[in-house]
């Protein structure tokens, strides 16, 4: 495992090492390595193809502007992150919550147990979920995150780890709620 | 777009700041995407591209299609799932008919059906929700006592059996039950099956047909999700979901013919997803929800056509606590209660008080609740609902107070 990820950071710098030539060898294995990844990612939000593959190319535009000056540590979760907002961009620009209900029920489920950012305050609210979650046990957090960073369905996270639908959903429920009772003891609204 | 949904989403763009760890932990493998429908447009009646009985076939399979090329059937889903279980995991015999052909409807492209095996075993619908698997050999409507006709109405009758012959068919055992904690509807259908048309029932003696969808040659479908959207948006209750299918099966080698067949499953939807709310009871169209010992009745108000929830305030704990200010669930004669337990709930025993605390008995959970108001004498009762909470391996012991108040007048 170690090894492997010491060969992934390798690639990774090496492909980074190319953006920063701006060498455009650097946007093809890009793509070879995490077009899908980044493809997954705008699909589960977008649920629509054709929009998936203008934002995984419109991710790598803006990685090829980004980088310089930027020097990711982690190139995939840099990559995702960007996907991931383009995503939410085209989401919102395109209204296309009514249509994506599998989307608009996590968001619902979402906007139970965390609150929404006061100016200014958004850093300190990240802050006080990231120590939440660290000091969750692995699977519930992997499950949050996926669920609500990744946008996975129940179903498909349950098959994935070996877990039931049923058993995927009441540990997502558990977690909001603690998570909620958390913020609300730090005095946050929710 | 609701306010909890905005909420969310600006939620959903905060927790893009989580770490780069957090986020890579929680990558799932990457698999196939799934198969579905561009969606054309919605309708409250949905339709499928339908160019022929061939088509049909595989158009139904729509909806959730990864693992048709190990499914011997083809796959209809109420909400997304994603990828299905291998049909191992069923129980399905998956021994196919030699000449069987699968359909492939990968990357969109639909293929001629799956034509069936004249010599293999007559086809079986099975239903599936949440692991449970029910194989019906024939099927006949009941719900207490009413039976649903070949249109659709409900028809009263006294004694066992329905009387005369119905399209329904004419077996008469009980048609298979159908529970599901509102995650996943899975239907199956044997190989050269294709579902035609699905009608869903209330049990109610006013408006008994809730939804149809139709497969029309005319019509244009919908994405996968919305297949079975009604599904997924029904109220807790109880439904007689009756399906109407196509087959074909092998006239010749080269010449297959169609019938035409029915088949009906109950269909109990129960919503629980507050594990500290595990417990609820239906009355009708009344629904008493227990949360933490609070009682919300829910309700329909016709006058003001919309759903009224009043909360009444209760105290924790079993009987020796006060009693009087446990939350009450009305109940009069005639009516049929339904106690439900959330998932990973197991239901031990009933133990039933008569309103001055002395004990009545216990029923266990084979017993059902359903005719509770025919056999018992009007007046208060406590139910203390034992369960034991299974979760992720964990195993607790609770136990949950009602009180139920029958009376013989109608309510005001």
């Amino acid at each position: 495992m170690e090894q492997d990820y010491a060969r992934a950071s390798t690639r990774d710098g090496e492909i980074i090492e190319l953006f920063w030539q701006r060498d455009e060898r650097a946007i093809r294995l890009t793509a070879d390595r995490y077009g899908g990844l980044c493809t997954h990612v705008a699909m589960n939000i977008l649920g629509n193809a054709a929009d998936a593959e203008e934002c995984v190319n419109d991710t790598y535009l803006k990685a090829w502007n980004a980088i310089p000056p930027s020097r990711p540590s982690v190139l995939s979760a840099f990559l995702i992150r960007i996907t991931r907002n383009l995503a939410l961009d085209r989401f919102r620009a395109k209204g296309r919550l009514k249509r994506r209900e599998g989307l608009t029920v996590m968001l619902s489920e979402l906007g139970e147990c965390i609150p929404a950012p006061e100016e200014g305050g958004a850093e300190e609210l990240m802050g006080h979920i990231k120590t939440f979650l660290a000091a969750a046990e692995d699977t519930d957090r992997k499950l949050f995150v996926g669920r609500y960073f990744h946008a996975y369905e129940v179903g498909r996270m349950a098959e994935a780890l070996g877990l039931s639908p049923n058993a995927v959903s009441l540990r997502l429920h558990r977690t909001r709620e603690k998570l909620r009772v958390y913020l609300q003891e730090r005095g946050y609204s929710v | 777009m609701k306010k909890k949904e905005i909420k969310g989403l600006a939620a959903f763009e905060l927790l893009g700041g989580l770490d780069d760890g957090m986020i890579m932990e929680s990558i799932l493998p990457e698999k196939a995407p799934t198969f579905s429908l561009a969606p054309k447009k919605r309708s409250p009646f949905m339709g499928f591209m339908n160019s022929g009985p061939g088509a049909a076939v595989a158009v139904t399979v729509v909806a959730v299609a990864v693992s048709l090329s190990v499914l011997a059937g083809l796959v209809l889903v109420g909400r997304i799932t994603g990828i299905l279980p291998p049909i191992q995991e069923l129980g399905h015999d998956t021994q196919a008919p030699p000449t069987q052909t699968r359909p492939d409807i990968q990357n969109g492209v639909i293929l001629p059906p799956v034509a069936q095996d004249p010599s293999a075993e007559s086809s079986q619908l099975a239903v599936l929700s949440d692991g449970i698997k029910v194989n019906p050999k024939g099927y006949c409507v009941y719900i207490s006592g009413q039976q649903i006709d070949a249109d659709g109405e409900l028809v009263h009758f006294d004694g066992d059996g329905p009387g005369a012959a119905n399209r329904l068919g004419e077996i008469m055992d009980e048609i298979p039950s159908l529970r599901t904690g509102g995650n996943v509807y899975t239907l199956q259908l044997p190989p050269g099956m294709v579902a035609r048309r699905l009608r869903v029932f209330a049990v109610s003696q006013t408006q008994p047909l809730v939804f149809e969808t139709i497969l029309d040659e005319s019509a244009e479908t919908d994405d996968a999700e919305g297949l079975l959207q009604h599904l997924t948006e029904l109220r807790d209750g109880r439904y007689i979901v009756v399906l109407n299918v196509f087959y074909s099966s092998y006239a010749s080698e080269n010449e297959y013919k169609l019938g035409e067949d029915e088949y009906a499953f109950s269909l109990t939807v129960d919503s629980f997803v507050d594990p500290e709310a595990p417990v609820r009871i239906m009355n009708g169209d009344t629904t008493y929800f227990l949360e933490g010992y609070t009682l919300e009745k829910i309700y329909y108000d016709a006058e003001q056509k919309k759903e009224i929830v009043q909360k009444y305030d209760g105290a924790q704990g079993i009987l020796e606590e006060p009693v009087g200010e446990l939350p009450t669930a009305m109940v009069e004669r005639g009516d049929s209660l339904f106690l439900y337990l959330a998932p990973f709930y197991d239901l031990r025993k009933v133990t039933i008080f008569y309103g001055d605390l002395t004990r009545w008995g216990e029923m266990g959970y084979d017993t059902p609740l359903d005719d509770f108001s025919t056999w018992m004498e009007a007046g208060d009762y406590y139910f203390v609902i034992t369960a034991v909470y299974l979760g992720t391996g964990e195993s607790e012991i609770l136990e949950f107070p009602i009180h139920i108040r029958l009376v013989e007048e109608p309510k005001e």
